[in-house]
């Protein structure tokens, strides 16, 4: 059985189109808030800079209870959200919507872990000076752990190009919703095969910039 | 008399029932370095950091310059801190900012414009003598340089009080004696008061006033530094002392001693007041007598000198000269 790839071609440049814009509003805006929920998570706890206990359980609970949710299920289940939002819980628009919702919760555990590497000391000098916690967290949280950060949104990057195949379910798009549709349900490996070497490019492409990044940042 | 810079008064901190400080009462003077030693656990960072209220009291009173800092609201405190800088034993720079920018970076948070501000950092980076290692990054650095952008970086702000915590305790001696020598003059050339924290009386030594000695939260002795070596009264201070002066071998020390040395063993205690070397020459005149000096040492301390040295003595006379030697100065006979 041949290939017709003058009809694939489009459809799979649509796809790559859909996954790229998908990961990028993704990592952009799941990023950003990823980011300030984390620190919100790492600020608050008990000896933070801004500790609250009641405000870091409620935020570690929630994050706790969205984190394990598997992707599938959630991009499905937040459909009433989705709807309220986007207008509509189907398109790639309504994926992105989940997959930033999602990713803001993943997202905010890795920033965390990596603000607990800083050295406490470091941050008890800033005390010491006078600053204010939020020119401690503006001035010296981000920059210190800047390294480890970008090694975590690398992280990300992967893990979200991930999800976003997961988005088909929604009628979201994408390279894994076309590699599903036009090669695994056709029986077609060469689709699929495009396809996963697509992904696999895009996801060296991005190890490899986040990793010459973070070397730069630590100077190592 | 002034009011003294720092105060304690009847200062107490506990952490989740284990008690840091217990009735801590204090008097640091503006213009002095003041050395507060102790074991660790003694609660020594814990009473440093109540003095820019990094940490609040549990009960008593903290005064700062006459203003009681102890429930002053954080913005208040904030402004306080401005005129209190701090070093650190693992100096705690910022990785991610050279040696400039460490230094800067008070500057900043204190509103400096950036005129100012790199104005005020090549003059601190002359003074501690590391500028030209200003485009540095903090893991380029040796401990001891470090420290001195540590020392920059705290006086940036014009402080009238330099927190030391156990600020060379991470360092080389020969470092240790660079970055003490460059915290005297600190405190000569710009008048800053200093606290300086730590476990060695060798610091203690070379450039404290007074110092207050810390043992289980308690202060259990204090006063100046000539007083304290010259008659420390509690066990533990006494400890600290003989770390310095080793006024007296050992047990280890005594039973290789011995081995060599068969005569009468005595330690006598020196001093500028004490003419133990004085008695010594007149002895070789007068007596038929012999010394060996076999353990000991005289060490400065500020303008004065005081040590212990451990003398073999042999000879007819060796009772008429233990008789004139503690006639000047305390001797001990060790058997």
């Amino acid at each position: 059985m041949g290939t017709n790839w003058d009809t694939l071609r489009p459809l799979l440049f649509d796809s790559i189109g859909q996954t790229l814009w998908m990961v990028a509003a993704t990592l952009v805006v799941g990023g950003f808030l990823g980011l300030l929920l984390g620190i919100a998570l790492y600020s608050t706890r008990p000896g933070g800079i801004l500790a609250n206990r009641p405000v870091h359980t409620v935020l570690n609970v929630a994050v706790n209870i969205i984190r394990p949710i598997p992707f599938i299920i959630f991009i499905t289940a937040i459909g009433p959200v989705t709807i309220a939002v986007v207008g509509t819980q189907l398109g790639t628009a309504a994926a992105t919507f989940a997959l930033i919702a999602a990713a803001t919760f993943g997202i905010s555990r890795i920033v965390e872990q990596n603000l607990v590497t800083i050295d406490p000391g470091v941050i008890e000098a800033a005390r010491a000076m006078g600053a204010s916690p939020l020119r401690i967290i503006t001035s010296l949280l981000v920059p210190e752990a800047l390294g480890p950060l970008i090694l975590g949104y690398t992280f990300v990057f992967v893990a979200v190009v991930d999800m976003s195949a997961v988005a088909g379910a929604i009628g979201g798009g994408g390279l894994g919703d076309f590699a599903i549709v036009y090669g695994y349900q056709r029986f077609n490996w060469a689709v699929t095969g495009v396809a996963v070497a697509i992904i696999i490019v895009l996801v060296q492409l991005a190890q490899f910039t986040g990793n010459r990044l973070a070397r730069r940042v630590m100077r190592r | 008399m002034t009011a003294p810079l720092i105060e304690f008064r009847g200062v107490g901190k506990t952490f989740g029932g284990v008690t840091a400080l217990d009735r801590v009462d204090l008097t640091i003077d503006a213009g002095e370095i003041y050395a507060v030693i102790g074991h660790s656990g003694a609660g020594k960072s814990t009473l440093v950091r109540l003095v820019n209220a990094l940490e609040r009291p549990t009960s008593g009173t903290v005064l700062v310059d006459g203003v009681d800092i102890t429930d002053l609201p954080e913005r208040r405190l904030r402004q306080v801190r401005l005129g209190i800088g701090m070093v650190f034993q693992q100096f705690n720079l910022l990785r991610s900012r050279t040696v400039f920018g460490n230094v800067a970076y008070p500057l900043k948070v204190a509103g400096w414009n950036k005129a100012d501000r790199e104005k005020r950092v090549a003059e601190l980076l002359n003074f501690v003598g590391i500028a030209d290692r200003a485009w540095h990054y903090p893991d380029q650095l040796s401990g001891g340089q470090k420290q001195r952008v540590g020392i920059a970086r705290a006086l940036a702000t014009n402080p009238r009080i330099l927190l030391a915590d156990e600020s060379t305790s991470a360092l080389d001696p020969e470092t240790t004696g660079e970055v003490l020598r460059l915290l005297r003059r600190v405190n000569r050339e710009f008048g800053v008061t200093i606290v300086v924290i730590t476990h060695e009386m060798e610091v203690v030594r070379e450039i404290a006033d007074r110092v207050a000695v810390l043992q289980d939260g308690r202060v259990i002795e204090q006063g100046p530094v000539r007083t304290v070596f010259a008659e420390p009264r509690e066990p533990t201070t006494k400890k600290f002392v003989e770390t310095v002066l080793r006024a007296r071998p050992d047990p280890g020390d005594l039973e290789r001693i011995r081995e060599r040395h068969p005569g009468r063993l005595v330690v006598a205690r020196v001093s500028d007041d004490r003419r133990v070397g004085g008695v010594l020459s007149d002895a070789l005149g007068r007596y038929d007598v012999r010394f060996e000096i076999v353990h000991g040492g005289v060490k400065e301390l500020g303008s004065t000198s005081f040590g212990s040295l451990t003398l073999e003595l042999t000879g007819a006379d060796v009772d008429k000269l233990i008789a004139d030697l503690r006639a000047a100065t305390d001797v001990e006979e060790l058997t």
